[in-house]
């Protein structure tokens, strides 16, 4: 695991990681959430290979999930795996309310503002990254990974991506764009399963360049 | 008795593995360690499960032990249901 920047409030969920990394002035605070059965480390080392750690200015916090996958071992869950979407939203609700108050932490630490944050979610951290959108928001941008619109309200001063495998087995892009409200955005990377790609990983390297250029506008 | 008899949740269950594997495992075929079952078709499987039993399987009622084989499969259901 990479060491913590100091700045980084410390571990929201018990004693397992944050992972933290970036290099030069933080200009954009990255909240990278892993899926079901994941870790915070195993996600940073994904973003780390798409270049995400590189981005001048970007100060990137990978938490892990509050409890184990009880389903995968040595794995990280935020709720409960679920497939019904409103028992997804619910059981999100209170880990979420931990992950808002330890991210208003971290901008506190690191002086990023919301319209300097964004957040990654990759699938059930997809549903994560939604609370995070929530009035008020706290994250300028919210980029949603292999993960369905699960209802939440969405501030409108954070903007909401989502991009989907076209092969993906667990979320139908027809899903996405139909459960999507008018303000998001829907990608489908054509041949993608349920997983990232250098090519959907890009669009979150232009969303973080777009925030830090405005961040240091 | 869950909603289905064991025969049907083996018909569904087939159906639904005819999509990803082409030699299907018989009811107490080992699944996981054999690795008939990657790690995001034992997470498909379980929620395919979830589907079937058509409510929320209560977290604390299933592990992955309840996924090494079919027949596991079906007693989670079994303890799934209610008593009245």
């Amino acid at each position: 695991m990479r060491q913590a920047t100091p700045a980084v409030a410390p571990a929201p969920f018990g004693d397992r990681g944050v992972a933290a990394s970036g290099s030069g002035q933080p200009s954009v605070l990255v909240v990278a959430l892993h899926g079901y059965g994941s870790t915070g480390d195993t996600l940073l080392a994904r973003l780390a290979d798409a270049g995400v750690l590189d981005r001048a200015g970007a100060l990137v916090v990978a938490p892990d999930g509050p409890a184990p996958a009880h389903l995968r071992p040595g794995g990280r869950q935020w709720y409960p795996i679920t497939n019904m979407t409103a028992l997804a939203v619910e059981r999100s609700t209170e880990p979420g309310a931990r992950l808002r108050r330890w991210v208003l932490d971290c901008q506190a630490r690191t002086g990023l503002a919301p319209s300097s944050t964004v957040v990654v979610g990759f699938s059930q951290g997809g549903i994560m990254a939604e609370v995070l959108a929530e009035p008020p928001a706290l994250a300028a941008h919210v980029m949603v990974l292999a993960s369905a619109p699960g209802g939440r309200p969405v501030d409108p001063s954070s903007r909401r991506t989502y991009v989907v495998g076209g092969d993906d087995r667990f979320v139908s892009v027809a899903t996405v764009s139909d459960t999507a409200t008018a303000g998001d955005s829907v990608v489908e990377i054509p041949g993608l399963g349920h997983d990232t790609s250098d090519r959907s990983l890009a669009h979150v390297l232009a969303v973080i360049d777009t925030v830090a250029a405005g961040s240091r506008g | 008795m869950p909603k289905q008899t064991k025969h049907q949740f083996l018909d569904a269950v087939a159906a639904f593995l005819g999509d990803r594997m082409a030699d299907l495992p018989g009811p107490d075929e080992e699944l996981i360690d054999s690795g008939r079952l990657d790690s995001l078709s034992i997470l498909e499987l379980y929620l395919f499960i979830e589907e079937l039993h058509g409510e929320p399987i209560p977290p604390e009622m299933a592990s992955l032990e309840d996924l090494r084989s079919l027949d596991a499969a079906y007693q989670l259901l079994e303890r799934l249901v209610p008593v009245t």
